[in-house]
């Protein structure tokens, strides 16, 4: 009969808070108390803790047991706290030393006494280690993706009776037929996976230059044109062409699929995401949301990475809309009832659509001829609301592929080629920008405009009169402006010169006439 | 014998050891095996018994063989604990006046479990004020 206490972490968002279980074990009928916000998951520990004691050869208490989760305040939610529950209770009556207080334990129990692997590992041991845990217990299966946050020893644990035996510095023996942890569910790995060459791309000069300077100014991108084009090949492409993504990016983007449960191999995401969603996703499943816990979203799941929205027209107005707010701020921010949920989300928009509903109405399709009323054509693009192509810094047409393009295509250059001019015109950006932004996309427009920055007045003209002429926004003019320091990086210059410019209007005007 | 009878005769034997223990330990028994004549409210009560600091308590007795189907103390759930709040609730109104002006200092429910061993003594566990 007694206290005994250790530590658990409850998500919100992507951020692990430090809970502490306590058990109390005193005189009474035989009853499981759990109390401090949990929810339906979190109360059916009880039922996993018992079986699981019994099935590891131990008592479970015949008294009134008491599980407080503190701080109370916080929700709870999942299975992840019952080899806390399990740990504190078996403290309480003393089966284990009270030293497990300040042990973090994270890991769900089957009744056979096993630990299995939970979806959140990553972001729950890093909160552990922010509030100074310095030992954490988790199931065996999550262990290496929990030994990707450094500064503290992880202790990966198949069942609960080798827990047992970790904490009384016993060793531990399987038995059989020892406990099964079963393999974590769920797909593969978010990073990409093998995508094809940029080399596969047939034609499209155009396409595979925007793809090029989006990937080296890290832009947002809208690509128009009737299927078959090779819009959805050049976008795969797009995160072959990024560089690895630094420590920082590493972890979050790594967090995020350790808690959308997406982590297929546990090991660091070191190459840069690509989520598609498909257009009939709903805001939830593109901006993050869903029950209790929020899981994050496919924009968040692209953080770091390539955000591709394939028939982006046909996606719900609302969806299109939610991404705003990651799109100006870098996050996704999930409101709910107790709280608001922060998800990162900085990734890389890129946009594809056809002209039109049919897909023909687009200068280079011959054959087919677009058939679409000119009132439905116009009403196709409108759906992709203004602020939303105003925060597109490059627009450009990928036409059809002719058939004697197709005969000659010449071999385009492979991915490996252009990545190294990408990496050399990052290079170039971040050396000039130094700690204000890491790409052309990110630079604040004051300092764009600065005295130290701005082009000659004779090189901006065009801009200028096309900001006099009404046919360019301010934002805008700052847009384009970025567009044409990635173009003078990518071609080696020292700033950007009329030609530069004239690319980057070049780049932007395609929304206008659409 | 049965194993209806068998089962029978271990709740017997239990409800008889706890008595025989109490009342060594200087319980005063008022009832025993007392049933309710209420129909809306059936059942029986094991012991009815006043403590020796005074206290009416009412006492149910739970009488395992084995651990096999959970342990005596696990098999009084919340649903029989309000049934014997229910059932002394009957047999209070059955007293005459002069007994409730006696016990008025307040009553409680005990349960005791009696694990009958293969072999040796009786395990027996008291838990105090369950309800």
């Amino acid at each position: 009969m007694g206290l005994g206490r250790t530590l658990c972490a409850a998500l919100v968002g992507l951020d692990g808070h430090v809970v502490e279980v306590e058990a109390h074990v005193s005189p009474g009928l035989v009853q499981w108390v759990v109390v401090g916000l949990p929810d339906a998951g979190v109360l059916e520990a009880r039922d996993r803790v018992r079986s699981a004691l019994i099935a590891s050869r131990q008592a479970p208490p015949q008294a009134r047991v008491t599980v407080n989760l503190s701080p109370a305040r916080l929700p709870k939610t999942g299975t992840a706290f019952d080899l806390g529950v399990a740990i504190s209770v078996l403290a309480a009556v003393g089966q284990v030393p009270q030293s497990v207080a300040t042990v973090g334990h994270v890991g769900e129990l089957g009744l056979d006494g096993a630990v299995r692997a939970v979806p959140g590992v990553l972001p729950a041991v890093l909160g552990l280690v922010r509030a100074g845990v310095q030992v954490v217990v988790v199931p065996a299966a999550n262990a290496q993706e929990a030994r990707l946050v450094p500064g503290l020893k992880v202790r990966g644990v198949r069942c609960l009776a080798e827990a047992v035996a970790l904490h009384r510095g016993e060793p531990w023996e399987p038995q059989d037929p020892r406990p099964q942890a079963s393999a974590p569910v769920g797909p593969q790995a978010g990073s990409p996976s093998p995508v094809g060459d940029l080399s596969d791309v047939v034609g499209q000069p155009m396409g595979r230059r925007a793809v090029e300077v989006v990937a080296a100014g890290g832009h947002h991108l809208l690509m128009l044109g009737p299927p078959g084009a090779g819009k959805t090949m050049l976008a795969a492409r797009l995160p072959g062409l990024l560089p690895d993504l630094d420590d920082e990016d590493a972890l979050t983007a790594t967090a995020v699929h350790s808690l959308a449960g997406t982590l297929g191999v546990p090991r660091l995401i070191r190459r840069p995401p690509f989520e598609n969603p498909h257009h009939t996703a709903s805001v939830s499943a593109v901006v993050g949301g869903g029950n209790g816990l929020p899981r994050p979203g496919a924009a968040s799941r692209a953080h770091a990475g390539v955000l591709f929205l394939d028939e982006c027209p046909e996606f719900r107005r609302g969806v299109l809309d939610a991404l705003r707010q990651p799109l100006e701020q870098g996050v996704v921010e999930v409101q709910r009832v107790r709280g608001v949920a922060r998800l990162p989300a900085r990734f890389q928009l890129v946009m594809a659509a056809n002209p039109c509903p049919c897909g023909n109405a687009s200068a280079g399709s011959r054959g087919a001829a677009c058939r679409c009323t000119p009132m439905a054509r116009r009403s196709y693009l409108a759906r992709l609301s203004g602020p939303l192509l105003d925060r597109v810094d490059l627009q450009v047409d990928v036409p059809a592929v002719t058939a004697a393009r197709w005969a000659q295509a010449e071999m385009g250059e492979p991915t490996a080629v252009v990545a190294t001019r990408v990496a050399a015109a990052r290079g170039a950006a971040r050396r000039r920008w130094g700690a204000v932004a890491a790409t052309n996309a990110q630079v604040p427009g004051t300092l764009l405009r600065s005295a130290r920055h701005r082009p000659a007045s004779r090189v901006l003209a065009p801009l200028v009169s096309g900001v006099d002429r009404g046919t360019l926004t301010a934002r805008g003019f700052d847009r384009a402006l970025r567009v044409a320091w990635t173009l003078s990086d990518l071609a080696g210059r020292e700033s950007p010169g009329a030609d530069e410019i004239a690319e980057a209007v070049a780049f932007r005007t395609l929304a206008a006439t659409a | 014998m049965s194993a209806a009878g068998a089962k029978a005769a271990v709740g017997v034997f239990g409800e008889q050891l706890v008595h025989d223990r109490l009342v060594e330990q200087g319980w005063h028994v008022l009832d025993r095996n007392w049933r309710s004549p209420a129909r809306d409210c059936p059942g029986e009560l094991d012991l009815v018994a006043v403590d020796p600091d005074g206290v009416l308590v009412v006492v149910e007795v739970r009488t395992r063989r084995g651990e096999a189907c959970g342990t005596a103390l696990e098999s009084v759930t919340p649903i029989k604990l309000r049934r014997l709040r229910r059932l002394f609730g009957v047999w209070w109104s059955a007293q005459d006046a002069r007994a409730k002006v006696r016990h008025a200092g307040g009553a409680r429910v005990d349960v005791v479990a009696v694990q009958v061993q293969r072999s040796g003594p009786c395990r027996v566990s008291h838990v105090r004020g369950v309800g």
